[in-house]
C-alpha cells in the first residue's frame, strides 16, 4: 500500500522552548484506518497541525501524497488533510450551521453552485441537513462535531484528521460518529485519529502508531496494543477485552484478543471443543 | 455565504416587513435613527415613537419584547435622566429635600431629560424592529452588502458566537466554585470575594485569549486567508424600495416639519 503521509526526522520547538517533536518518523498508509496513540504532552496536537502545514517542519519533512510540504503548497495541502479540531467550539464558528459547512469550500475557491453541492453532501453525511439553518450555540455537544465534521468533508479531503473525537461524547454520539469514520474509510478516505481511547483503537484502526515525548515509539498492527512493556512505556492500558483474557492468565493460551468481535469467536471456538 | 437561493439571505418571515430586502431595512432603520435623534421638540419625536409603534403593529412584534428590549437600557439612562433636571439651570418646579441638600428641579432640566428619555427610546426600539425584522446571520450579510468594513462585521458575529461560549465557561466556573462552598460575602471590602472573581475574570480572559488562537488554526486549516465573502443578497423589488422610502420619508418629513415648524407658524400667523 502506498503512503500518503510520510513524516522523516521531524523536529519541532515552540517559542517558549517546549521541544515538541524530536525526530518523529512515521508513514500512514493510503486509504487505511490509523490510530495515533500516547500520554499528554506526546505531541500528538503539535504533529497534527504539521499534517496541513499549519506549522512547517522546522527540521524534517513531511510529505504529503509524495509531495514535501512548504509554505508554497500549504495551501494545497489543507485540501487535502481534513483536520477535526478536539472542541467543535474551536472550529465551529460561523453564524449558521450552513456558513460553517460552506467556510472551507469558498476558501478553496470554487464556484457557489460546488459549494452548495458539497455543504449538502457534507451535511447529509453527517445527518444534520435538518438543521442548516440553526446557530451553533442552540446544537448539542454531538450535534457541533458532526457539523465540525461536515466542515472538513466538503473540502472532500483526501485525508481525514481527528483529535480526539469521541471525547464527550455519548454513547449513541460515539456510535453516530464510528459509522460516519466507517463510511468514510469505505468511500476511501484515509482516517487519522489521534486519541487515549484504547478500546476505540482496538476495535476501529488497522493501523496503530505509538508516540511519546515527540518520538514514534512503535508502529504497526493493532497488536502493539497488547504487548506488555509497550503498554508500560507508553502510559497507555490495555483494552478492557484483553485485561479480561490477561486476568484468565495461563489458562488461556496467548495471543489474546483485543476485540470484541475476537474474543466472542475465541470463546466459541473453546466452549465449542468443551462441548464435544 | 454561498447560496442564491439561501433561506439565509432572507428571513423568509410572517409578515410584509419581514420580507423587505435586508440591506433596505438596515438602511431604512439606521436612517431614520439618526435623523430623530437630532430632534429636540417633543411632539415630533411622540410623532417618531408613534411610527416606530406602527411598525412594529405591522411587523406583529410581541409588546413583551419591546418593553424587554427597552429594559435593557433603563440602567444606563436612568442615571442620567435623575441628574439632569437637577443640574440644568433655570427655572425651578420642584424641591427635593435630602437631609441637609435641598435639590432644585428646572423646567429647562426636565424638558432635556424628557427630550433625552424620548431619542433614546426611538433609538432602542427602531433597532430592536431591526433586529426583530431580520435574523442575525441576514443581518451581518446585509452590513457586509453595504460594504461596512468587513473586520467590523466579523467581529459583531465572532461576539456573538463566542458570547454564549464564554458565559458557559463562567457558567461552568460558578458551579464548580459554588460545589467547593464558595459563596460572595461582600463587596470591595471583602478581600477573599473580590480576590476570588478577580481570579475569574482573569482565568476567562485567558482562556478566551487562548480559544482566539485555536479558533484561527481552525479557519486557518479550512484554507482562510482573510476575508470571507458576501452571500449574494436577495433581489431588491419595487415593494422594498417603497417600504425603505416610506420609513425613511417619515422621519425625513418629521425632521423638515421640526426644522421648519417655526417658519410655518409664523407664516400662518
Amino acid at each position: 500500500m502506498a503512503a500518503v503521509i510520510e513524516v522523516e526526522d521531524l523536529y519541532y520547538r515552540y517559542r517558549d522552548g517546549t521541544q515538541a517533536l524530536q525526530g518523529l518518523t512515521l508513514t500512514i498508509p493510503t486509504g487505511a484506518r490509523v490510530a495515533i496513540l500516547g500520554p499528554n504532552g506526546a505531541g500528538k496536537s503539535t504533529f497534527l497541525l504539521h499534517l496541513n502545514g499549519i506549522y512547517l517542519p522546522q527540521q524534517g519533512k513531511v510529505r504529503l501524497l509524495g509531495r514535501s510540504l512548504d509554505g508554497k503548497n500549504a495551501r494545497w495541502a489543507k485540501s487535502q488533510v481534513g483536520l477535526v479540531f478536539q472542541d467543535p467550539d474551536d472550529q465551529v464558528f460561523a453564524g449558521t450551521v450552513w456558513e460553517d459547512v460552506c467556510f472551507g469550500p469558498v476558501n478553496m475557491g470554487l464556484d457557489a453552485g460546488e459549494v452548495e453541492r458539497r455543504a449538502g453532501q457534507a451535511l447529509r453525511a453527517v445527518g444534520m441537513e435538518d438543521l442548516r439553518t440553526k446557530a451553533p450555540h442552540h446544537l448539542s455537544y454531538g450535534q457541533k462535531k458532526r457539523v465540525a465534521i461536515a466542515g472538513v468533508l466538503a473540502m472532500s479531503p483526501s485525508v481525514i484528521v481527528l483529535d480526539e473525537p469521541m471525547a464527550y461524547l455519548d454513547p449513541r454520539g460515539k456510535d453516530n460518529l464510528l459509522a460516519i469514520l466507517t463510511r468514510l474509510h469505505r468511500d476511501g478516505t484515509t482516517v487519522v485519529v489521534a486519541t487515549h481511547d484504547v478500546d476505540m483503537a482496538a476495535e476501529w484502526a488497522e493501523k496503530v502508531i505509538i508516540i511519546k515525548e515527540g518520538r514514534t515509539l512503535a508502529e504497526g498492527s493493532t497488536d502493539l496494543l497488547t504487548d506488555p512493556a509497550l503498554v508500560e512505556a507508553a502510559e497507555l492500558r490495555f483494552p478492557v477485552v484483553t485485561q479480561i483474557f490477561r486476568r484468565l492468565g495461563n489458562m488461556l493460551p496467548p495471543p489474546h484478543p483485543k476485540r470484541v468481535e475476537e474474543a466472542a469467536q475465541y470463546l466459541r471456538t473453546l466452549l465449542e471443543g468443551h462441548h464435544k | 455565504m454561498c447560496m442564491t437561493a439561501d433561506p439565509m439571505v432572507q428571513g423568509g418571515g410572517e409578515t410584509v416587513l419581514h420580507r423587505v430586502e435586508a440591506r433596505i431595512k438596515v438602511v431604512a432603520m439606521v436612517t431614520f435613527v439618526i435623523l430623530t435623534a437630532g430632534m429636540s421638540a417633543t411632539p415630533y419625536l411622540l410623532a417618531a415613537l408613534g411610527i416606530i409603534g406602527l411598525l412594529a403593529v405591522i411587523a406583529r412584534m410581541p409588546v413583551r419584547l419591546l418593553a424587554g428590549r427597552l429594559a435593557l437600557v433603563v440602567p444606563f439612562s436612568v442615571l442620567m435622566l435623575v441628574v439632569l433636571p437637577f443640574t440644568v439651570p433655570g427655572e425651578g418646579v420642584a424641591l427635593a429635600e435630602l437631609g441637609p441638600l435641598a435639590l432644585v428641579a428646572t423646567r429647562e432640566g426636565l424638558l432635556q431629560a424628557q427630550v433625552l428619555a424620548l431619542r433614546l427610546a426611538n433609538g432602542v426600539l427602531a433597532a430592536s424592529i431591526l433586529t426583530f425584522l431580520t435574523p442575525f446571520p441576514v443581518l451581518m450579510n446585509a452590513l457586509r452588502g453595504l460594504r461596512v468594513p468587513p473586520i467590523l462585521v466579523t467581529l459583531m458575529e465572532f461576539t456573538v458566537r463566542y458570547l454564549f461560549v464564554l458565559a458557559d465557561e463562567a457558567r461552568r466556573m460558578q458551579l464548580s466554585r459554588q460545589a467547593r462552598d464558595f459563596r460572595p460575602r461582600g463587596f470591595l471590602w471583602h478581600s477573599w470575594t473580590m480576590s476570588t472573581l478577580a481570579q475569574m475574570v482573569g482565568v476567562l480572559f485567558i482562556r478566551s485569549y487562548t480559544r482566539a488562537d485555536r479558533v484561527y488554526q481552525a479557519m486557518l486549516a479550512r484554507g482562510f486567508s482573510g476575508h470571507q465573502p458576501v452571500r449574494a443578497g436577495a433581489r431588491v423589488k419595487a415593494s422594498d424600495l417603497c417600504w425603505g422610502i416610506g420609513i425613511t420619508a417619515a422621519a425625513l418629513t418629521l425632521r423638515m416639519m421640526e426644522v421648519g415648524g417655526g417658519m410655518w407658524l409664523q407664516l400662518l400667523k
